[in-house]
């Protein structure tokens, strides 16, 4: 009996002790609230830091759901995480922080000096590495971030999911995330470049589009990459890639031709010549060799693709035309490669990750280069072959003609 | 005894008379008790006056007893009584077989009596006159009430101190009829009834060898229940027959009306939420577990048959995997694995993540979440108890409801719980769907018992995870892999074959092992014949 009613008080006690430790952190539904985007910039010497909730909608009886509704708040301060805190004076609930795919870098933060929220990206445990990393560029990131993107509620998963759909699409930037970028930010050997975002104003609409690439250099930015740099950058990267589509030039004499860039790095050639190719993979090899006090780089692209679209009713399915456009497409991806080494030496940065190749295969050398790399880098010589190989046409062999 | 008993009402010491009058009854009891005892072990005498007066004293007070005298002779000089149960007995039978050859044959009698002079009478009955299959003598007035109360007919001839049972049980009965909570698409569709000996013979009738033993055992004191043990010899291990007579053996309990009584007598440990044994009442199913080298434990009077040694995995594997082919039967016996962990889980993983670990579901579901609790009062634990609740409690007054009412009930189910609680703010949408949810995984669960056990897990992993969130999880699941890897049922390891790990018997638990591959049985210790299937097909049946 006297046993039994230890036991029982034991357990109540037990049971007792669970309910009393316990609920550390729980945190309602009810009383958060989820954040969808961060941005941080600076303004008039103080952090200006920005967050979009994403606003729960009860969903009405039988009706359907009203139109989700976001919010966009800014606070200012001194540092991150107060000025971050700051934000509970006028929102009555927790965000939360970790559900927050988007990370916008105002442009002015990353010209003057992106190492101020550095150590709040590395130190704050609610910021996942896998943060989609953009910079705003010509608005600020709270600008950026009350931009209505239809279909999209949220502007901030529609900069995300842009991002991440484009590299398959279209081909152009890679999607850099907060882990990555560090990761760069910390290595001598390489530079990070991030994606920008832009307002485009159409009458009254506005809307987001991807633009350009930021480059870094140390602490700040130093400029910025057109589409067909970052092409070139994208077909540079040590991984393998996959996905989108570019457009070389045939001259109705079969030769490859007429590619020339504008000033954003779009083709200019006669549409009846220009002919669209899908890129299916590509992988970069950089050799570097060093001669004396001379560095050259052997950047190898093997790359592999299809037919995708035409607009003239040429024949290009016979072996020789095949040839042929696989050459258009070597002296593409060479142009676009060629477009970016030039600005990364103009601009004096190594996003090229020539300093980790040199690093790689000449340890040795590296150690005493890398103290003045950027006086070698822009010296550095670039010698570029690209194998690209054609291997479908999709659905149609023979050209559709109109008779 | 009874002046003490004067003394005391008299006595000083009025406090403790409670205490010393239930002494004292108890002591009188025990001694009325006794006197009982000693007249029903008495022997038969020889004086049929004398037998039939110690019968009418046992027997007072037993209304559908059926005492017929009769005499036969030629002048009547023997006097004979008959006893039964009425109800119990086949009362034709008893008058076309017992009564008239006694009344009517007795001239055969008389004459053999004259040539073979002086010989037992009683043995003279039993081996000429009556025409019974089921026949013997007996000794004692104790057998003689043991059996009037089992259905037989006792003949007790005076000037002779035995007695002559006829083997006369017949009763109403219910017939075999499909098992109502274990319905099957695949294979036999037999259950047992409530009479021992039809489900024995449902047995035996699949069994077919002399292999298949069926042991008697009686216990209750008052219901003196036949309860039987079935075992396959050579199957099954011969001490773990030994260790289940011997704890059957030790019960001494006023009655049993279902293994259930049983079940906790066979336990190794009883302080567990768990139970040790499965139930079916689909003699296929039997079969099936006695060819694996299990024992059989069945009460008279009870549907219910009792399997042990049972392992975890056991419960959710059901009979009917064996009769379908093995791949549906595999991906079905995975999906109960699977409805397995939601029954456990399901719940205190919602409330979990939506409770500490929002950024581990997508961002879009959560918001779908957070819309529906907008304006729900209770926090996400408490609406999930209450949920959790009163889904119990409907299955639970499902269960008992009159058949009439089952409707009604459904209809408040449904209705109150499921739309008018959602259209009133009180609970979220998405938690009647968890509840549903895990109500029907909890349902695919084969064995039910089984699936009650988990559903009371269930309630411990809910509070430790409304507490602790995933830590809290996992802390109740190691718990509770602890407590089921520390169990055993009858010397079996509870979560064999997976703790002990035992490659060879996982792969008919994981997987439904096709049949030409099974060729030897789950190994068990002491078991003689492992062999299952003779000789591997060759290649000639593809």
């Amino acid at each position: 009996m006297r046993r039994t009613v230890v036991i029982i008080a034991a357990a109540l006690l037990l049971l007792n002790s669970f309910m009393l430790c316990g609920c550390y952190n729980r945190l309602e539904v009810n009383n958060s609230v989820v954040v969808t985007g961060y941005g941080a910039d600076i303004r008039e010497g103080k952090n200006v830091f920005t967050i979009q909730m994403a606003l729960p909608q009860a969903r009405p009886e039988g009706g359907t759901p009203q139109q989700p509704q976001s919010l966009v708040v800014s606070e200012t301060g001194y540092g991150w995480s107060r000025t971050a805190r700051k934000l509970f004076l006028s929102i009555p609930r927790t965000p939360l922080w970790a559900m927050a795919t988007v990370f916008i870098v105002g442009e002015d933060l990353a010209r003057e000096n992106i190492g101020l929220i550095t150590d709040f990206w590395t130190r704050n445990r609610f910021l996942r590495s896998n943060l989609i990393l953009l910079l705003a560029r010509g608005a600020s990131p709270e600008e950026v971030m009350q931009v209505d993107m239809p279909p999209e509620s949220y502007s901030a998963i529609a900069l995300e999911k842009m991002v991440r759909t484009q590299e398959a699409q279209i081909g152009i930037y890679t999607p850099v995330t907060l882990g990555d970028f560090l990761e760069k930010l910390a290595s001598p050997a390489i530079e990070p470049v991030i994606p920008q975002v832009v307002i485009k104003t159409e009458g009254k609409q506005k809307r987001l589009k991807l633009e350009g690439s930021a480059v870094f250099k140390g602490h700040k930015m130093v400029g910025s990459l057109n589409e067909q740099e970052t092409r070139g950058l994208r077909y540079m990267s040590p991984f393998m890639i996959s996905g989108g589509l570019f457009t070389v030039a045939i001259l109705p004499n079969g030769e490859p031709g007429g590619c020339c860039y504008n000033i954003s790095g779009e083709l200019q050639a006669e549409l009846e010549n220009a002919v669209t190719l899908e890129l299916v993979r590509s992988q970069a090899r950089i050799e570097p060799a060093i001669t004396g006090d001379k560095i050259k780089m052997k950047i190898k692209i093997e790359a592999e693709g299809n037919l995708y679209e035409q607009q003239s009713s040429r024949d290009f399915a016979s072996q020789e035309m095949i040839k042929k456009l696989e050459e258009a497409a070597n002296q593409a991806i060479k142009k676009d490669i060629q477009a970016c080494i030039g600005k990364a030496q103009l601009l004096n940065s190594d996003i090229l990750g020539y300093g980790s190749a040199v690093s790689h295969k000449f340890p040795r050398e590296w150690e005493r280069l890398k103290t003045n790399w950027y006086q070698s880098f822009s010296r550095v010589q670039s010698e570029i072959s690209v194998d690209f190989k054609i291997r479908r046409s999709y659905l149609v062999d023979k050209p559709f003609e109109i008779r | 005894m009874k002046q003490q008993k004067i003394i005391l009402s008299n006595g000083i010491k009025s406090i403790f008379r409670v205490f010393f009058m239930r002494y004292l009854k108890k002591k009188k009891e025990n001694t009325g008790e006794n006197l009982q005892q000693g007249i029903r072990f008495a022997p038969l005498s020889a004086d049929l006056q004398d037998n039939t007066a110690k019968l009418r004293d046992l027997l007072t007070g037993c209304s559908d007893l059926v005492m017929r005298e009769f005499a036969f002779g030629r002048q009547q000089e023997t006097r004979c009584l008959l006893l039964y149960f009425d109800g119990l007995v086949d009362r034709p039978e008893i008058e076309e077989n017992l009564l008239r050859p006694l009344l009517l044959e007795l001239n055969m009698l008389e004459e053999d009596k004259k040539t073979e002079g002086q010989e037992d009478l009683v043995k003279q009955v039993q081996e000429r006159i009556l025409a019974m299959a089921e026949l013997k003598t007996i000794e004692t007035l104790e057998e003689v009430c043991h059996h009037i109360s089992s259905g037989d007919t006792v003949l007790l001839i005076d000037g002779h101190n035995r007695g002559l049972v006829a083997g006369t049980r017949f009763w109403q009965s219910r017939p075999i009829q499909l098992p109502e909570n274990e319905s099957v698409i695949q294979g036999p569709k037999e259950g047992f009834s409530e009479t021992l000996r039809f489900n024995t013979a449902l047995l035996r009738r699949r069994i077919k060898s002399t292999q298949f033993k069926i042991e008697t055992m009686v216990l209750g004191k008052m219901t003196k229940t036949d309860v039987v043990i079935c075992y396959i010899e050579d199957i099954a291990p011969p001490n773990l027959i030994e260790e289940i007579k011997r704890r059957l053996s030790k019960i001494e309990i006023d009655g049993v009306l279902d293994p259930g009584y049983l079940e906790e007598f066979l336990e190794d440990t009883k302080w567990t939420i768990f139970g040790q044994a499965e139930y079916t009442e689909k003699p296929d199913r039997v079969c099936g577990h006695l060819l694996e080298g299990r024992v059989c434990v069945m009460a008279d009077g009870s549907p219910m048959a009792l399997i042990v040694p049972v392992s975890f995995p056991q419960f959710l594997l059901a009979g009917e995997d064996y009769y379908q082919r093995y791949v549906p039967a595999t991906i079905y016996r995975i999906m109960r694995f699977c409805a397995f962990g939601v029954a456990l889980l399901l719940p205190s993983l919602y409330v979990a993540v939506i409770s500490y670990h929002q950024e581990m579901i997508p961002i879009a579901l959560y918001l779908t979440i957070a819309a529906s609790r907008e304006g729900v009062p209770f926090p996400a634990f408490v609406e999930a108890f209450i949920m959790e609740l009163t889904f119990e409690l409907l299955r639970e007054a499902g269960l008992r409801l009159p058949r009439s009412i089952g409707p009604a009930i459904s209809i408040v189910g449904a209705l109150v719980i499921g739309d008018a609680a959602v259209k009133a703010g009180l609970v979220s949408t998405p938690m009647v769907v968890i509840v549903a949810f895990t109500g029907i995984a909890s349902f695919a669960i084969p064995s039910y018992n089984a699936g009650t056990y988990f559903r009371i897990a269930r309630f411990g992993v809910l509070l430790a995870a409304s507490a602790l969130g995933f830590f809290g999880i996992i802390a109740a699941l190691l718990l509770l892999a602890v407590r089921l890897a520390s169990l055993t049922s009858l010397g079996q390891p509870y979560l064999s074959p997976l703790a002990p790990f035992n490659r060879a018997q996982l792969s008919d638990v994981l997987v439904r092992r096709p049949w030409p591959m099974s060729t030897k049985r789950p190994y068990k210790e002491g078991m003689k014949n492992q062999t299952r299937l003779e000789k591997a097909p060759g290649e000639n049946g593809g």
